[in-house]
């Protein structure tokens, strides 16, 4: 059994996520606290995908909350020796970016929680902290596709 | 609370949450189409009623879920279930 305190970085975000370089977008997987919130990190780097302009650009963070997202979903299904299922954003609302979005060398923290879920689908709320200053924050509907996984 | 009462909260709830005239949610009216859900309204619909309602909405929930009266029974059976 993992502990819901866990620390997984480097190769091993790769089995929480299907995503693979260079298209990761989270470097660290924190667990599950007790109220359910999930904690990932990204460190941004000037040769991350999304990056342009000197910055992260916003669908950048979009991926980032996704992927947190789906180490979550791939925490929780990997406790219980089940494959990780493919994650797909069904729809972003309600989300709000800081308009100083992130530069090389900055990391950042994210928060994910799960307001709710059926049908494969969850809905989620996401908080992307930069240090102490939140540089998105909102929600996401994801689908999980875990039947393609188990056949 | 009564269950006139709690059918008339799902009605508002319902109006509101998904922007449709409450006098369309007639008990035998077609909830998928009434509301224009598609597959991503659904998890709109479980936190409407979680938040409303006080239990946690499963898949096996909306099995049979046909019309608002189908709706308003599960709703209902629900909280009796918790209560």
């Amino acid at each position: 059994m993992i502990p819901e305190s866990v620390n997984i970085s480097g190769a091993d975000i790769l089995s929480l996520v299907p995503q693979r370089p260079p298209m990761v977008m989270v470097d660290e997987f924190g667990g599950i606290a007790p109220d359910g919130r999930s904690w990932t990190a990204l460190t941004v780097r000037e040769d991350n995908v999304f990056f342009a302009g000197g910055s992260l650009a916003a669908p950048g963070i979009v991926e980032h909350i996704a992927q947190s997202a789906a180490a979550r979903a791939g925490f929780l299904h990997m406790r219980e020796n089940r494959p990780v299922p493919e994650g797909f954003i069904a729809s972003v609302e309600k989300m709000k970016f800081s308009l100083n979005l992130p530069k090389a060398g900055d990391r950042l923290e994210t928060s994910v929680e799960v307001l709710a879920d059926i049908f494969n689908m969850s809905l989620v709320h996401a908080v992307c902290r930069n240090g102490s200053e939140t540089v998105a924050e909102g929600n996401m509907k994801i689908y999980l596709n875990e039947e393609a996984q188990e056949k | 609370m009564e269950k006139e009462e709690i059918i008339q909260k799902i009605r508002e709830t319902l109006a509101e949450g998904f922007e449709v005239d409450i006098e369309e949610i007639q008990p035998e009216a077609p909830m998928v189409q009434t509301l224009e859900m598609d597959s991503l309204d659904f998890v709109d619909m479980v936190v409407l009623i979680e938040k409303n309602f006080g239990f946690k909405v499963t898949a096996k929930d909306f099995e049979g879920v046909k019309t608002f009266s189908d709706l308003y029974g599960m709703i209902l059976s629900r909280m009796n279930k918790e209560a």
